[in-house]
């Protein structure tokens, strides 16, 4: 329903040709300052994406009582495990029981080329680990024997290396030993793609441990979380307890909330920043346009008729820009990986990003032009007219 | 417009508002809407309760008990969607003085010395199996970590030592801010 | 009735303390079909009334009906509407938008109007042709000559087929052959269209093709040619 008539589309299009310098340069200055949401997004959405595809409804990790968030401190005797994995809630196919104990932890590493340890994350596992982490997929090299590794896509950069340096051959140093790069994997996102992987007895008996830090399992058809959760917890001296991988991920997104929020202050930040971008452009728009404004009104257009023009030249501009950073976020940004704290991730320019960043753009673009326009709709038309 | 954003912050404290801090969670609930609480919830206390402590030490297979203790041993004393949890023995100290509401999980005495005051209290059918609902829904108790609670039931052991009680009914002892408010009366 | 009825308007301006008037009690009536010239000084008051008759702005004081509106009485909204309807503005500058070439330029008023694509496009093409050229439509404003650009401010001025055409110094920029140019043009729309023209000029030369010729003196309004008209009306 348009209760007025509007100024030609081509009005604002052309308007935007008419001083081609200054548009391209706002354009570039919006564009930067899109961009600049889309890494925050992306970062945001890489980080949630790696603990949310980490969760498989069907897995229970089990632990010590009290380490359900820091698997690093879990500890669990050989032997409590072996009971919790011989119940009937456990997946079986044949001889083999979907159930994968690990040792996990966060250890000084040591690449060929480097002279200083950094912190790396290892895991040791059993063949079974494959079974039941079904992300985990071998994309180069094999399965690692006695004294070798499997190195995560993201592994590397986890490190602060670069890929070379835990090519398939390489060696790295963690725990005292020297181990062998065998291969590599990839697991849809998710955090262990930044962990190097090892046979669980190797790493055992590198760290003189009979223990391991968590017991992952696929649950048997019809069996639940709380199914096995009742086993551990009604023996009290087995001293674990079992919680779904999805609740674990989800317990530890929320930790990641502060960062959410300040990424989302840093988009704000930034879009202010657009915001004078755009205003500038637009005042300029505006302010040497005051007489051809004032003529518009003469000839019966509303004043909010024009205002509207000069919102969509801005519109515009920003949707220019929007699009701009859109392709170059896709081409440059989306897959990037970052090195942070908990692991390695990468960035991703998914459907929310996306949305996200070009509707920023678009706000920008709406909210610059608006107090220009508003402006110099308050002059009264005759001085509009007499305007050089 | 401008209605709706003043409404965020609004929305953002609703949000993010976790713990109801409302008084009557504190105090024990009576016979409530679960159409079976009321065959398990009793009115009164039942007396000659043993400690959990106590009680693994001699109760054995089969024998009929009253117990108390406190519902708590881990961060979720309460199996999820299960008439099951885990109860410890009223003498193991809270982590924090004066913390015996929030305390429950123990953490800071070690999973040795919590496992050796726990016992597992559950409601199971006919063939034994325990009951698919929510301990919290079952007992009308939203609070239910922390709370201490008397239970009349079986005794079950096995051959690790573990006590667990297939429990006939049980008690919610009203909890401390009762005494709060006599006291606040003139 | 006349097209223009004006009783005893005043216009005042305020800054501060200082009030100025530079319209004092003027009363005029302009007939259907008129071409009246207004001259006088600078600063005599010639836009101002110029623009009150155009409805870009508002009286302090008196009545102003044209074509049957009281127009001093219309809210911002309704008066933009009205002007849209009943006025064709020439203005000394030309004022036409850059970016629109002469077709789009001339079709602008048009748009304010329920009138359907083919009906604007005969509309700008008849408008186009009465003042020379349709053969420049394509081009844009700066690729045309000053007086080019007139007649385009001319032929939008006129496309709506408004009740009233105001022409402020119309021919103020241009060369003397191009101003004879244009005067030639507004007296053909005036006695081939019969279209009613008020047009504000310094020129004597222009101010003689008018069939009525007004003087503003400090804000009073004279007509030395008809001494008597204005006088009886004012009383
Ligand atoms: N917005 C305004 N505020 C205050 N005074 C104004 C305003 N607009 C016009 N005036 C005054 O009103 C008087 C008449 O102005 P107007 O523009 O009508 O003169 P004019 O006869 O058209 O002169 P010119 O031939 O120079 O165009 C002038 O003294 C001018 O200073
Ligand atoms: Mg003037």
């Amino acid at each position: 329903m348009i209760l007025f008539r509007l100024l030609p589309w081509e009005y604002g299009v052309r308007n935007l040709f008419r001083r081609p310098g200054r548009s391209v340069l706002t354009l570039g200055a919006l564009t930067l300052v899109v961009l600049l949401v889309f890494v925050v997004v992306g970062f945001v959405r890489g980080l949630e994406t790696s603990l949310a595809v980490s969760g498989d409804p069907r897995v229970v990790l089990v632990h010590s009582l009290g380490a359900s968030e820091t698997v690093e401190y879990s500890s669990i005797p050989m032997g409590h495990a072996a009971e919790v994995w011989s119940t009937s809630w456990v997946q079986r196919r044949y001889d083999t029981t979907y159930a994968s104990p690990e040792l996990y932890l966060g250890t000084r590493m040591q690449t060929e080329a480097d002279d200083q340890p950094t912190l790396g994350l290892a895991r040791g596992v059993k063949p079974a680990a494959l079974l039941v982490r079904r992300q985990v997929q071998i994309v180069e090299g094999r399965w690692p024997e006695a004294g070798e590794v499997l190195v995560g896509r993201l592994a590397a950069v986890k490190l602060g290396r670069s890929d070379d340096a835990l090519a398939i051959g390489k060696t790295i140093q963690f725990e005292n030993r020297t181990w062998k790069v065998s291969g590599k994997f990839a697991a849809q996102g998710s955090a262990f793609e930044s962990e190097i992987w090892c046979p669980l007895e190797d790493l055992q008996q590198a760290m003189k441990r009979q223990d391991i830090s968590v017991l992952a399992l696929t649950l048997a058809p019809g069996a639940t979380a709380a199914d096995l959760d009742e086993f551990c917890k009604e023996r009290v001296n087995l001293e674990v307890e079992a919680t779904a991988e999805t609740a674990y991920y989800a317990s530890l997104q929320k930790h990641y909330g502060p960062v959410r929020w300040l990424a989302w202050l840093m988009v704000f930040l930034i879009a202010g920043a657009g915001v004078f971008a755009g205003l500038n452009t637009m005042y300029g728009a505006v302010v040497g346009r005051v007489r051809e404004l004032a003529t518009l009104q003469t000839l019966g257009f509303l004043r909010r008729a024009i205002a509207l023009s000069l919102v969509q030249e801005g519109t515009l501009l920003a949707a220019a820009a929007s699009l701009t950073a859109a392709l170059l976020a896709l081409l440059f940004i989306n897959g990037l990986a970052i090195r942070f704290t908990m692991g390695a991730f990468v960035l991703r320019i998914d459907s929310v990003a996306l949305a996200v960043g070009c509707g920023t753009g678009l706000i920008l673009g709406m909210v610059g032009a608006l107090p220009p326009a508003l402006r110099a709709m308050r002059l009264p038309v005759v001085d509009g007219l007499k305007a050089v | 417009m401008n209605r709706w954003l003043f409404l965020a912050p609004v929305l953002f404290l609703v949000g993010c508002g976790q713990s109801s801090s409302d008084p009557l969670d504190k105090i024990a609930y009576g016979p409530g809407q679960h159409p079976d609480s009321f065959k398990y919830l009793l009115g009164s206390e039942p007396a000659d309760a043993k400690d959990v402590i106590a009680l693994r030490g001699d109760a054995k297979d089969g024998d009929a008990v009253v117990v108390v203790g406190r519902v708590g041993g881990s961060k979720q004393p309460v199996i999820k969607g299960r008439a099951a949890f885990t109860i410890v023995d009223l003498s193991l100290k809270p982590c924090n003085p004066g913390d015996e509401e929030e305390c429950f999980d123990f953490a800071c005495l070690g999973k040795e010395k919590v496992a050796k005051a726990s016992a597992m209290v559950k409601f199971v059918d006919g063939q034994d199996k325990t009951l698919n609902v929510d301990a919290h829904q079952l007992l009308n108790a939203p609070q239910l970590e922390g709370q201490i609670v008397v239970v009349r039931g079986v005794a079950k052991r096995d051959e690790t030592n573990n006590l667990t009680i297939q429990a006939n009914q049980i008690y919610l002892r009203p909890k401390q801010v009762v005494k709060a408010t006599e006291s606040a009366q003139p | 009735m006349p097209l223009v009825e004006i009783r005893n308007l005043t216009k005042e301006y305020r800054k501060g303390e200082q009030v100025i008037t530079p319209l004092k009690d003027v009363t005029l009536d302009v007939e259907k079909g008129d071409f009246v010239s207004l001259m006088g000084a600078s600063g005599s008051g010639k836009s101002t009334l110029l623009n009150l008759i155009a409805g870009i702005d508002r009286p302090t004081r008196g009545q102003l009906h044209v074509n049957g509106t009281d127009i001093g009485k219309l809210s911002r909204t309704q008066l933009a509407h009205w002007r849209s309807a009943n006025v064709g503005y020439i203005f000394q500058l030309y004022n036409l938008i850059p970016v629109l070439t002469a077709w789009e330029n001339v079709e602008m008023p048009l748009l304010l109007l329920p009138l359907s694509r083919a009906d604007r496009r005969k509309r700008v093409a008849i408008a186009l042709e009465a003042v020379g050229l349709s053969d420049r439509s394509e081009h844009y404003p700066r690729q045309l000559s000053g007086g080019q650009e007139q007649r385009v401010g001319i032929a939008r001025a006129i496309v709506a087929n408004p009740a009233i055409v105001v022409a402020d110094e119309p021919t103020g920029d241009l060369d003397a052959e191009t101003t004879e140019q244009i005067l030639h043009l507004l007296q053909r729309l005036n006695s081939e269209l019969s279209t009613t023209l008020v047009m504000v000029t310094h020129d004597p030369n222009a101010a003689a093709i008018a069939s009525r010729r007004l003087r503003l003196e400090k804000g009073e309004l004279l007509e030395p040619e008809r001494p008597a008209l204005l006088a009886t009306r004012r009383a």
